[in-house]
């Protein structure tokens, strides 16, 4: 069925555009396609996507381990969650463009993206793994202090199949930002040789199947590297859920 | 090992669950604890377990000494197996065939061994937190209502198999049931209310 209304809003999208007549104002699918295909062939399009596929991804990954680990500490300690509450609330906040030309002070536009994707990607992490931490059952945590459990064993079968489930829900929300707002820096900061420049380009000189076919791209990666992740924590969580050997 | 608790005091806000309690918990004995609701049994045994702090008193005989317990919850993990959870809190050499052999013994079927504990009725997890305490390392063991909602035969089972597997350890059984006092032949200990 999700196909089904997929195709109908492509069809919408070739009857709207071929009742306006114009691509400059709104290429058809048709085009948009066959931009795409020129694009595969050419090296300087997979070298835009590796260059904004790593600095995004890399942003991302960096905000998981420093999420994770603040909201360990967090946890343990009370002064820093409190240190940490304004903070996260002010990122949360912020519009995502004044991060962006601020951050074009400090950074080179090269690395922008992976600072951006990391500053709207790390409270989504840390607030979730949080939740799901302090939500471990305290009853199971003094059980595990009079058995003198080892901390393995309480981090894989007490702490992680209560918190895999906020990850999830933290990778959920924050895989579709990351690109977002990824792209977004990269259309301010122009870095050479990224989609955001190539996106930019295609807006300044009117290649308006050029534009549709790059967001078309951005969509598809996005959408394929949410998937791949989200199919790695559902393993992770299935294959915890499954284990009966300790 | 006996367990020697002097002048016990501990309060929650303005309740009191124990006051300046004094008793002695004998060396490689079975002793049950009773009294009614709220008079802090399960409090006495969060004590002796290290698991609260008392206001004042002491408690001499537990140092170093390592505990294995059924709390008054069953204290599981969910999503894993009976077996799964006993050999969580077990060392190394304590084989699923042990455990296995130990909920058998109780009167829990095979074919539930394997099942993720939520799966379970309140009977089979009690048997499952029972087998945990027994199989664990432990010097002494602090039960809490270890056989609740186990049916009569299961019961004398589970009674049994603890008997059998604590022989020479020092047990602290707190229990509703004068049955259960007399079928473990157990030392009595009552517990006025606050």
């Amino acid at each position: 069925m999700p196909a089904i209304a997929a195709l109908f809003w492509i069809l919408v999208w070739q009857v709207a555009s071929m009742w306006l007549g114009q691509e400059i104002l709104l290429a058809s699918p048709v085009r948009v396609l066959a931009t795409l295909w020129e694009f595969v062939g050419q090296p300087a399009f997979w070298g835009a996507v590796g260059f904004s596929f790593v600095r995004i991804a890399g942003g991302f990954l960096l905000a998981w381990t420093m999420g994770i680990f603040l909201a360990v500490v967090a946890a343990r300690h009370q002064s820093v969650r409190i240190l940490l509450t304004p903070l996260t609330a002010a990122v949360k906040a912020t519009p995502v463009a004044s991060f962006i030309i601020l951050a074009l002070v400090w950074i080179p536009s090269k690395n922008l993206s992976v600072f951006i994707s990391f500053l709207m990607v790390l409270p989504i992490v840390y607030i979730n793994c949080l939740q799901g931490i302090l939500g471990v059952d305290a009853g199971l945590l003094e059980m595990a202090r009079v058995f003198r459990v080892s901390p393995r064993r309480r981090l894989l079968y007490i702490y992680l199949p209560d918190v895999m489930p906020y990850l999830i829900s933290a990778a959920s929300v924050s895989l579709g930002l990351c690109w977002k707002s990824g792209v977004a820096a990269e259309v301010i900061g122009l870095p050479t040789g990224s989609i955001g420049e190539s996106l930019y380009e295609a807006k300044v000189f009117m290649l308006t199947g050029e534009l549709f076919a790059w967001t078309v791209v951005i969509i598809l990666i996005s959408v394929a590297f949410e998937k791949l992740i989200l199919a790695l924590l559902r393993a992770l969580q299935r294959r915890l859920e499954r284990t009966v050997r300790v | 090992m006996s367990i020697e608790i002097t002048g016990l005091c501990k309060s929650f806000g303005d309740i009191t669950a124990l006051h300046d309690l004094t008793l002695t918990v004998e060396e490689g004995c079975v002793t049950c604890i009773t009294g009614p609701s709220g008079c802090g049994k399960s409090t006495l045994l969060s004590i002796l377990l290290g698991l609260l702090q008392p206001d004042a008193g002491q408690v001499k005989g537990l140092e170093g000494k390592r505990a294995a317990a059924v709390f008054q919850e069953d204290r599981l993990c969910e999503r894993l197996s009976a077996i799964a959870n006993i050999l969580l809190v077990c060392e190394p050499e304590v084989s699923p065939q042990a455990a296995c052999g130990m909920l058998e013994r109780m009167g829990l079927e095979k074919q539930h061994h394997q099942k993720p504990v939520c799966d379970l009725s309140g009977g089979m997890r009690r048997r499952v937190a029972l087998a945990r305490a027994l199989l664990a390392k432990s010097d002494w063991l602090a039960l809490d209502e270890p056989f609740k909602g186990l049916d009569e035969d299961t019961r004398a089972l589970a009674i049994r198999e603890l008997l059998a597997q604590s022989r020479g350890k020092t047990v602290l059984v707190i229990t509703h049931d004068e049955q259960d006092i007399e079928a473990l032949g157990a030392r009595h200990i009552r517990l006025a209310a606050w």
